[in-house]
């Protein structure tokens, strides 16, 4: 018998178990690790003795194989003590979901990889291959034969366990300090594939687990179908609080498809204002302009000075995304003009909005529709343009982002779909 | 938004938002295997297997039942559970077994486009090879959805059995009550069809599928009232329709002793609504039905199988980045095209016996359904209830039987 390094839990699960003085104990059920560690470290071990399971603790565990033959021997065991930050591999593990962090994709555990590292056998690896799944099923020395006939070899597919997160028993037993903190540090349109994958009841649970700032961000990178199901299965209070770190053009979106009931319950939480707005919005149609636009957007009533203009910029502190543009108002709320921050910085401080300010704008109605409205973006290169309505009262701007993300992109998808 | 006023109306649309997965399951239950075999039981035996259509009937509910409330409790696939409960082993067997059932049921299916073309003097050389193509191409390129819905209208033409079974005239009492009186041949062709009975009524391609459709959904435990009506409702409603075929073939062909063969015959049955384009309207309806399955049922295998074993899936990906997935979509659908190419075979044999299999591999997708739904980790408080427990017990101890029956009965028939 010669001591081993390094195995697959699958060789090790029902091999049998002795101590120092050649005792059979009983067959290895499972292997229970500890998640304090970087890597998870072997514990204790449940073993199975005619039927009945219990759990021991070692001094030290040392796996021996001859052949196809693997044997364990543990050294001074006692009654295991489950503590708190634990879980059991073939339990907890095996066979389950895992998100794979670096391939941003959700995979199955086909088996896992065990090595000796200092004192104790840690898990090191994921196998999520189909090696890993032969070998599970016991025909991979089979199949390896036949393939090595037909001079093909199987590729590994391990992960190190490093750009692993489980997902599965995370949220009832696996308590790691920081939950999902891998997870969290990526992108949120990765986070949003990510999700995708995953079983709704998953999907929702972790989606829960976000603050409000970081579930907007990916609220906004799903796809229109998972949108209208997240929020349909949050409670209208915490939605409300994620919808506060949103734009209301992106909330109304999201809210077109959800069920209309829960919308009315969203809608009253919120502030009057902003439900205001986002009602206006859901009304337009589908193809309008309307449909797209932001209503945050930065207007001056016209006799306003330079001076109080930059001022109440500086307090207000606009998002970039929406500064490309100011534009200008008579006491109606009509678009009389528009000024770009470059005027306003090379102009004299007590000059009047109405004095700088180019009166030429080009500008869409809000029944417009996204034809004419990409067709006036791309002909004039604007980066923004106003929206007004049949009065030419400014209600929005539409923002040449929204416009690819929402009109071109859908559109192009389609074209290469269908010339693939 | 913002159109729909009337809340009476809205509540309405709701319910019919949650109403779907489970008629859409049963409906696409009845392909061109469920067709053919539904009117062989009629035109061969008349109204004698009825009772059994009854019984099936509340077996089916309580089985979809038990997907909708696993689906909305565990908020997972079939095939996720089976994975994640009993292992790389067990999945495997169940895998294989639905693999097996399906690719049966898909044979079938190819079968129903030759048959149903054949009525139209096309022969299967060319319809089938054309539907295959077709299929593969509508589903990785095109724009499947709204094929489906084509194929899907196509397939109405079946409700005119129920029409038909009026203009017929059956005598309902003698109907009725041969409905509740059980009646059992013991004979390898009676026991071979009732078991295709129950195979194309119960398969183990609807549970993954149904449980599936649900789960995409996104339904949850507060919807699960209303998904429980959908269930229900449509378990009687595709019986319903099962049964007036059944009644009508009896009627029509099983009175003058006219056993099917090809689908000729088998569409001889809607002559007194249809008159002589019966064997065209039967042809279209066939083509439909088996068109619609021939797309659904190598998709929803794929979709199981790679779900189970963790495998890249779904038709955004690129062929290189899923290869498994759509090499099994693929396979299926171009291995069953050529088995169904083979000369001389009986287009109407293969739907039936490929029915009788998925009859007889049903209930072990079943027990593993039960095991699931009564494991107190996986449902919670929503475990089965003793009657639910009891009602499935029974119908997988029936069909396992019927099967072990098949299976001796020619040994016996040899020491005898």
């Amino acid at each position: 018998m010669e001591r081993v390094k390094g195995c697959y839990v699958s060789y090790v699960l029902g091999a049998p178990v002795y101590d120092t003085t050649d005792i059979f104990l009983g067959k290895l059920n499972d292997l229970i690790v500890t998640s304090d560690e970087h890597l998870p470290s072997v514990e204790g071990i449940r073993i199975k003795n005619r039927d009945a399971l219990r759990e021991i603790a070692f001094k030290s565990l040392s796996i021996f194989r001859k052949g196809n033959k693997y044997k364990i021997i543990v050294d001074n065991y006692f009654e295991y003590k489950r503590v708190e930050n634990y879980y059991s591999l073939s339990n907890d593990i095996l066979d389950k979901q895992i998100v794979d962090i670096n391939g941003r994709r959700v995979v199955r555990v086909n088996d896992l990889r065990l090595a000796e590292i200092g004192a104790s056998y840690k898990v090191v690896a994921v196998d999520i291959g189909f090696r890993g799944l032969l070998r599970r099923l016991g025909i991979l020395d089979f199949t390896e034969i036949i393939l090595s006939r037909f001079n093909r070899r199987l590729g590994d597919s391990l992960i190190i366990w490093d750009n692993v997160e489980p997902i599965k028993g995370q949220i009832d037993r696996l308590t790691l300090s920081m939950p999902y903190k891998k997870l969290k540090s990526l992108h949120p349109a990765d986070i949003a594939d990510i999700l995708e994958e995953l079983d709704a009841k998953y999907r929702s649970d972790i989606f829960k687990t976000f603050d409000t700032r970081l579930a907007a961000d990916t609220l906004e990178e799903f796809e229109d179908e998972y949108q209208t199901d997240l929020v349909e299965n949050i409670d209208a209070a915490l939605a409300k609080e994620i919808f506060e770190n949103m734009p209301n053009d992106e909330i109304a979106d999201i809210l077109e498809d959800v069920d209309e009931e829960h919308v009315e319950k969203i809608l009253e939480k919120m502030d009057k204002e902003d439900a205001e707005e986002i009602k206006e919005l859901l009304e337009y149609e589908e193809d309008t302009v309307g449909s797209i636009m932001t209503t945050d957007y930065i207007a001056f009533n016209f006799e306003k000075t330079v001076d109080e203009v930059i001022k109440e910029l500086r307090e207000t502190k606009p998002s970039s995304e929406i500064a490309y543009y100011l534009y200008v108002v008579d006491d109606d709320g009509r678009l009389l003009g528009v000024v770009s921050i470059r005027d306003l910085i090379v102009s004299p401080g007590d000059s009047k909005l109405k004095e700088i300010m180019k009166s030429n704008v080009i500008y869409v109605k809000d029944s417009d529709t996204l034809d004419d409205l990409t067709e006036l973006v791309t002909k004039y290169e604007l980066l923004a343009i106003p929206v007004v309505d049949e009065n030419k009262v400014l209600v929005g701007m539409a923002i040449l982002n929204d416009i690819v993300d929402e009109v071109l992109l859908p559109r192009w998808k389609k074209i290469l779909k269908r010339s693939a | 938004m913002g159109k729909i006023k009337n809340k009476r109306f809205k509540e309405l649309i709701f319910i019919l938002g949650i109403i779907g997965p489970g008629l859409i399951t049963v409906n696409a239950g009845n392909d061109a295997g469920g067709i053919a075999t539904y009117a062989a039981v009629g035109a061969h035996y008349g109204y004698k297997m009825l009772w059994g259509l009854l019984l099936i009937t509340f077996s089916l509910a309580v089985i979809q039942e038990m997907n909708a409330r696993m689906a909305v409790v565990t908020g997972k696939g079939l095939s996720d559970l089976i994975r994640e409960q009993f292992g790389v082993k067990l999945t495997f067997f169940a895998m294989v077994t639905l693999f097996i059932a399906n690719f049966g049921v898909l044979v079938g299916d190819f079968a129903g486009i030759a048959a149903s073309m054949e009525l139209f003097g096309i022969a299967k050389y060319i319809s089938v090879p054309l539907v295959a193509i077709f299929t593969l191409f509508i589903i990785t390129r095109g724009n499947y959805s709204k094929t489906e819905k084509v194929f899907l209208a196509f397939t109405f033409v079946f409700f005119s059995y129920i029409i038909t079974c009026f203009i017929a005239k059956p005598d309902w009492n003698v109907v009725f009550k041969e409905m509740f009186t059980p009646q059992i041949e013991l004979n390898k062709g009676f026991i071979l069809t009732f078991i295709g009975m129950i195979g194309t009524t119960i398969t183990p391609y609807m549970q993954f599928y149904l449980q599936s459709s649900i789960v995409d959904k996104g339904l949850s435990i507060e919807d699960y009232k209303y998904e429980k009506i959908d269930v229900y409702l449509s378990a009687v409603w595709g019986d319903l329709v099962s049964f007036f075929i059944i009644v009508t073939t009896a009627i029509t062909l099983y009175k003058n002793g006219i056993h099917i063969e090809n689908a000729e015959q088998a569409a001889l049955a809607l002559k007194p609504l249809a008159g002589n384009y019966a064997s065209a309207l039967f042809g279209l309806g066939l083509f439909g039905a088996s068109a619609l399955a021939i797309a659904i049922i190598p998709l929803s295998t794929t979709y199981a199988i790679c779900e189970a074993f963790g495998f890249e899936r779904g038709l955004d990906n690129e062929y290189k980045e899923a290869p498994i997935f759509y090499g099994i979509f693929a396979g299926m659908i171009i291995l069953s095209a050529v088995i169904v190419l083979i000369p001389n075979l009986s287009l109407v044999g293969i739907m039936l016996a490929t029915q009788q299999m998925a009859g007889m591999l049903s209930p072990v997708i079943l027990i593993f359904m039960v095991i699931l739904t009564n494991k107190k980790e996986v449902m919670g408080e929503y475990t089965n209830s003793k009657t639910q427990n009891v009602i499935i017990w029974i119908t997988v101890a029936f069909i396992v039987t019927l099967s072990i029956i098949i299976f001796i009965s020619p040994l016996i028939e040899r020491l005898v």
